[in-house]
């Protein structure tokens, strides 16, 4: 199962937009399982409520894994969103 | 009878007062007579889900103009709707045995409180989404995708415990009077939207509900969080609509009037004076032109109504789409656009203009807050024209003529406003046919975005008139639609007009979108619209206001 580690290098977080853009980017892969892990706690990346609870700072080392068909093209997308700073299509 | 009811007090959220019959919206109905028809199928649930999802993003669509942290709210909620571990939650629940509402309300209530126990302020306001998704989720349920605003017919103060934002936006803001709930705080979505539609509310008011229960009218003042339940008499003396509270803005925000009853309608609204008082309606559809008398009684009237604010009086602006029958064009006019209107057919009938500058001097010398704006300007000679008539009116009056100002709607006028120094005291930027001469493009037509004021090339254009006038010592107002346009105004005051006027139902959202940006975002994202490749772009840069 192929694991990525990102740094949330903004200045919220995994909140607000951002939290949603990740959510929205995650929800695109149908047939793929995301988990969002931050320390010990892990979370479905296409849960948005999940998620904010995740209490991802900005500065944050997260480790995302996925699952399934499109795994490696959804870690890819996830990877592009945050090292590009969350900038809208 | 009695005198009028002590003042509850609250929160305030949203600054204007605003008076008129109460509207009390009802609770979310809970369970007891209509039992949950297809609530207890898990497919359902998911349905039902999709379905107020989607109304949500739908809502936030058609508000993302005028309304844009409204729309990013409803945009939030939906995705809340189709959050898999709520659904999976809920789904679980009624596997369980719960009932639909056990099971949708236990659900988000779950997540609301794990999102209050990080205890930051921006979880807590995710955790009162939450729990509308949860409301909006089971009246979906149960077959009723209603608003609870449906009722509201008339414009009122709308009194609940709480309102959500897909409420709220579920209907025209002008029926909104003023808002007013027992729950929710100054940073809470019920405020943020108030302030962003410009509506009066006033939030956290304990008792609102039980206060308004027999209370036909109240009034609100959304500045300092006090609400009024009145009585019948009361009401019927106050039922004044609703007054914006205009003062902290980078820029004033004037009406547009058609009539001295709209200039009237203006000042209850609390704008800060007319940029633009059409003169129209004292010679259309009659037989003949107005007197000087009549139309001095009527200028004074405006003026009285707005004062101390200014009121810039257009002289007469007709031919084209606005013919005069007793003004039939001195020759064939292929194409009246280009015709003789605005200044070239008022200076050329002394009968239009001798009455008008008669009367406009002798009202200016009562008034001072009365001020002249000649219309379709293109020439200097025009200008010195006009000048020289105020003039020889004010000699015979013994009087000073009015400040007299020019409305820029021709592009030759726009890029050389220099040349008019001394001739006129102010500019008012005439968009809307500043933008058709522009693009050769008729506005009624609908071209389109790219064919509209925010083509960066017609943004350039309104940039650089602002800047020219101002060299020039010139007072910039603008007058035209642009201006009454959240998107637009940001623009404008970045640019750095000194004032907008606007139709007064613009006022309202106009002040809410600048109430959050100040000068300095204005200004970046002006020059950013005017950089951009096309209309499109340079309307997102000035959404986001960066």
């Amino acid at each position: 199962m192929p694991e990525i580690s990102l740094k949330v290098d903004n200045d919220v977080g995994l909140h607000a937009r951002p939290a949603a853009l990740f959510v929205q980017t995650a929800a695109r892969f149908q047939d793929t399982t995301i988990e969002v892990r931050n320390g010990t706690a892990t979370c479905d990346a296409k849960s948005i409520l999940q998620l904010l609870t995740l209490g991802v700072g900005p500065g944050t080392v997260i480790t995302v894994r996925a699952e399934g068909g499109q795994a490696d093209e959804a870690l890819d997308a996830l990877r592009n969103l945050v090292e590009g700073g969350f900038s809208e299509g | 009878m009695g005198g009028s009811a002590p003042a509850l007090r609250g929160t305030p959220a949203s600054g204007g007062r605003a008076s008129g019959p109460v509207f009390l919206v009802p609770e979310a109905s809970s369970g007891g007579s209509a039992p949950p028809a297809a609530g207890t199928d898990p497919e359902a649930v998911g349905r039902a889900a999709e379905a107020a999802a989607d109304r949500l993003v739908q809502l936030a669509r058609e508000r993302a103009g005028t309304a844009q942290s409204a729309a990013a709210i409803l945009e939030a909620q939906a995705m809340m709707l189709r959050d898999p571990s709520l659904l999976s939650g809920i789904r679980d629940r009624l596997a369980s045995g719960s009932s639909a509402e056990e099971a949708v309300v236990g659900a988000a209530e779950t997540f609301a409180q794990q999102l209050e126990a990080v205890g930051d302020e921006y979880l807590r306001q995710r955790a009162a989404d939450v729990r509308d998704v949860g409301r909006l989720l089971l009246t979906q349920l149960r077959g009723g995708a209603a608003s609870r605003l449906e009722g509201l017919t008339e414009p009122a103060v709308v009194v609940a415990h709480d309102l959500a934002p897909a409420d709220t936006l579920s209907v025209d803001p002008s029926l909104l009077l003023a808002v007013v709930t027992e729950t929710g705080g100054p940073t809470s979505h019920a405020a943020i939207i108030a302030r962003e539609l410009g509506i009066p509310a006033v939030v956290r008011l304990a008792g609102a509900v039980e206060a308004a229960r027999g209370a036909p009218g109240a009034s609100v003042d959304g500045t300092v969080g006090e609400v009024r339940f009145g009585t019948a008499s009361e009401v019927r003396t106050a039922a004044g609509g609703r007054r914006l509270d205009l003062g902290a803005l980078p820029v004033p925000l004037r009406a547009n009037a058609g009539s001295p009853a709209a200039v009237q309608a203006a000042a209850d609204a609390g704008a800060l004076g007319v940029g633009l008082l059409r003169t129209e309606f004292l010679f259309l559809g009659r037989e003949e032109p107005v007197s000087e008398d009549e139309q001095a009684a009527l200028y004074a009237a405006a003026c009285s109504a707005m004062a101390p604010h200014p009121v810039v009086v257009r002289t007469l602006d007709v031919g084209f789409d606005k013919p005069l029958p007793y003004v039939p064009p001195e020759r064939a006019e292929p194409n009246p656009a280009l015709g003789q209107r605005g200044v070239r057919l008022w200076l050329a009938h002394e009968e239009l203009w001798r009455p008008q500058v008669a009367a406009l001097v002798r009202v200016g010398a009562a008034h001072p807050n009365l001020e002249v704006m000649i219309p379709m300007v293109a020439t200097r000679s025009e200008m010195v024209d006009v000048g020289t008539r105020f003039q020889e009116a004010a000699g015979r009056q013994g009087a000073t003529p009015p400040r007299l100002g020019m409305m820029v709607e021709l592009p030759a006028a726009a890029v050389a406003l220099d040349r008019f120094a001394g001739l006129a005291a102010f500019v008012s930027l005439g968009t809307n046919d500043l933008t058709q001469y522009a693009l050769g493009a008729d506005r009624e037509l609908d071209w389109g975005v790219e064919l509209t004021e925010y083509n960066p090339g017609v943004l350039t254009l309104l940039a650089g008139a602002i800047e020219g006038a101002h060299r020039a010592g010139l007072e910039v107002g603008v007058c035209g639609e642009l201006a009454g346009q959240p998107e637009g105004a940001t623009f404008l005051v970045g640019a750095g007009a000194d004032y907008l006027s606007m139709a007064a139902g613009s006022l309202g959202p106009v002040a809410g979108a600048l109430g959050r940006r100040d000068a300095d975002r204005c200004r970046t994202a002006a020059r950013a619209a005017q950089a951009a490749r096309d209309a499109d772009g340079a309307l997102r840069l000035l959404r986001e206001g960066r």
